[in-house]
């Protein structure tokens, strides 16, 4: 999907599992990441699929979770979304040739039409065609912040 | 003598609903909307450096985990595949096969 005409600043807009990851661990050969989630986060209409809220649950310490949870509520909106996704999208997906673990992502995001996902994850843009969603990696996703 | 003041004052442009939630919080208040727009930026601010300090707080936790774990100069292609499998242990008590 090409949602370049859409400002992001207006878009809800979800962060991958590996944003929150290279943000936190304040890895240096992901220096975007950071800025997004501690400079600039708070300034968008966050969207936190099912997907990304358990594995966020999975790796990081439970009070932790909480913390962060605690934090993104002060943007200027934050939905978290409970809802697991279509089975028959998940499926589709797969199909398609999408990991299953992608697919349900992109099932949880067409389901809440979400026009934007910010990942370091590639594959979803080499290996499933006609994504109902633009990816961006941090770096770009700042880029269209600071140009809209 | 003239008291001094640090204020500045800015002409502010609102979409109508959100004026009217600023209007009806101002009389609830008993005080005007331009009394009132300082109060609620004073307090969003605080409430993001709050959680601005929180992420910090994770960050630091979680650094603390990965260096316990050993693994917090792991590479990003790593970091990535155990991201990945993750996400498919996930997806899979999701949507048992």
């Amino acid at each position: 999907m090409n949602s370049s005409r859409l400002d992001i600043r207006e878009e809800f807009i979800a962060l991958d599992t590996n944003e929150f990851h290279f943000a936190l661990r304040r890895d240096d050969r992901y220096p975007a990441c950071a800025k997004l989630l501690f400079e600039r986060a708070l300034d968008l209409r966050l969207h936190v699929p099912l997907q990304v809220l358990k594995e966020l649950h999975r790796r990081l310490r439970q009070g932790d979770v909480r913390k962060i949870f605690d934090a993104l509520e002060s943007a200027r909106e934050c939905r978290f979304d409970y809802s697991p996704g279509d089975a028959e999208r998940v499926k589709y997906r797969e199909q398609q040739g999408a990991r299953k673990g992608d697919a349900v992502i992109i099932a949880q995001m067409q389901a809440a039409a979400v026009p934007f996902l910010v990942s370091e994850n590639r594959h979803f843009l080499s290996e499933v065609p006609n994504l109902p969603f633009e990816v961006l990696t941090a770096e770009e996703a700042l880029l269209r912040l600071d140009s809209n | 003598m003239t008291k001094h003041s640090d204020n500045v004052t800015i002409e502010l442009e609102l979409p109508r609903a959100e004026y009217e939630r600023v209007e009806a919080q101002a009389r609830k208040e008993h005080r005007s909307v331009s009394q009132v727009i300082p109060v609620l930026l004073h307090s969003e601010l605080r409430r993001r450096e709050k959680a601005r300090r929180m992420l910090e707080e994770v960050s630091e936790s979680y650094r603390e985990l990965l260096a316990s774990e050993g693994k917090l100069d792991q590479a990003p292609e790593e970091v990535l595949a155990e991201l990945r499998q993750l996400r498919d242990e996930v997806a899979n008590e999701l949507f048992p096969a």
